[in-house]
């Protein structure tokens, strides 16, 4: 259990220090608000440029959400951390940023990943109607893997700072899906794979320099 | 008697907006759409923006969206404004706010007060009835009347010289009138009438009519 986690924390640890050895220039800390398939969560990631492109890795805090499920779904199954270590989980995004003329505001595009290991909550709706309704957790962790098209915009605040607001599509990847599987026959071998989107919006706090706004 | 109730806010807000925009000191700036949630609901708005020294006025219409059922586990019922008909989905809005330009910032920030009213129906969620995936929904009265007032805050960015971006918060206090069938079983409300807490949040686009917005360098 202890193992998977310091696998990740020692690859992030490895893929930050050779991308930061080579053409790669820290320039931007960005913190976020993000709502995904995963979860509601606030996001902390060190962005570096090379060339046209920005990379950005961090991580993930999940914030647990109170029960509300819609009309439509017989179960409400949503990630749920059991334990304080897996509300953090590993985000990496790469942007392309364009600027338009006459524009102050730039936009951009990329990829973006981002890994949870947390349980999955159920709720037995019997008790719903009494308030009473129970909570099914899955083996913990179970691991969503999300990977998302994103499009966005960056809008300047002041030299230093940026907002960010974006969108994406994509999909999620579900292992270790054990547990459920007496309920839902979906992922017989113990994974499956979800449709995801995410919506979020940040700031951008530039460490080093002044941010330049294009008043062509 | 519904129609009664559409034709005072329509001549209250028609004369309203008349005797503002007639003030010499009145200029049509901005047209804002915004996408809000807030007590009532949530809506798309279209506001018209004047500005008259160091305020800005915005007199507009919320046009609200229909949601899916959801409830909270720490409620017994659902309850929520649910338009019935067409015109129900359509509100007032009146917002004033203080705009402030701080040195070294090309955002600036405002605070004010913006109201909004909900005409419209209640709906209430049984939910015993949800585990079958037939929910019943029990509508009050139509047309309830939600009033909400607001304090506000946010901040407004320059996108281009004739956008910029809006985002805010706010926190305030709906009025509820007509609350008549839903006595029997909340008698919250022994004569019609009751208050709430309500909060919002938005986000939205102002277009500026006439000039440039002029980005500031400190």
């Amino acid at each position: 259990m202890r193992l998977t986690y310091y696998s990740i924390f020692f690859i992030t640890v490895l893929v930050t220090q050779s991308i930061s050895a080579q053409n790669f220039k820290l320039q931007n800390i960005e913190v976020d608000f993000n709502e995904n398939s995963i979860g509601r969560s606030l996001q902390l990631q060190l962005q570096a440029k090379t060339g046209p492109l920005y990379t950005s890795i961090g991580l993930r805090y999940h914030l647990k959400q109170r029960f509300s499920f819609d009309h439509t779904a017989s179960y409400y199954q949503t990630m749920y951390p059991v334990n304080f270590i897996q509300r953090f989980g590993p985000i990496l995004k790469v942007i392309y940023e364009f600027q338009p003329k006459n524009f102050y505001a730039s936009f951009f595009c990329g990829f973006k990943t981002e890994l949870a290991f947390m349980a999955r909550r159920l709720i037995n709706r019997d008790g719903t109607g009494i308030l009473s309704p129970r909570f099914l957790h899955t083996k913990s962790p179970m691991i969503r893997w999300d990977n998302l098209l994103i499009v966005g915009s960056i809008i300047p605040v002041s030299p230093k700072i940026k907002f960010r607001i974006y969108a994406g599509v994509g999909g999620s990847g579900l292992f270790r899906i054990v547990e459920e599987n007496h309920i839902f026959l979906a992922a017989l071998n113990g994974r499956t794979s979800d449709y995801a989107t995410t919506i979020g919006c940040g700031l951008t706090y530039n460490l080093f320099d002044k941010n330049e706004v294009n008043t062509n | 008697m519904h129609s009664k109730y559409y034709l005072v806010i329509i001549f209250f807000t028609f004369f309203f907006t008349i005797a503002c925009y007639s003030q010499p000191n009145f200029k049509l700036q901005n047209i804002n759409i915004d996408f809000n949630e807030n007590s009532i609901g949530r809506s798309f708005q279209l506001q018209l923006q004047a500005k008259t020294g160091a305020l800005l006025t915005s007199v507009g219409l919320r046009y609200q969206e229909k949601l899916p059922v959801r409830y909270n586990f720490g409620n017994l019922f659902y309850r929520k404004m649910y338009p019935v008909k067409l015109i129900q989905h359509f509100g007032p809005i009146l917002e004033i706010s203080y705009n402030y330009q701080p040195k070294n910032f090309y955002a600036s920030f405002f605070a004010g007060y913006k109201t909004e009213v909900g005409i419209m129906a209640r709906r209430i969620l049984k939910l015993d009835d949800i585990r079958t995936r037939t929910s019943t929904y029990y509508h009050t009265k139509s047309p309830m009347v939600r009033w909400d007032n607001q304090f506000i805050v946010g901040s407004s960015m320059p996108i281009t010289p004739k956008i910029k971006l809006r985002v805010y918060g706010g926190v305030g206090v709906s009025g509820l009138f007509k609350v008549v069938e839903e006595n029997q079983s909340f008698p919250e409300a022994p004569n019609g009438r009751m208050h709430e807490f309500s909060a919002s949040y938005g986000c939205g686009l102002s277009y500026q009519l006439f000039g440039k917005n002029v980005l500031n360098k400190g």
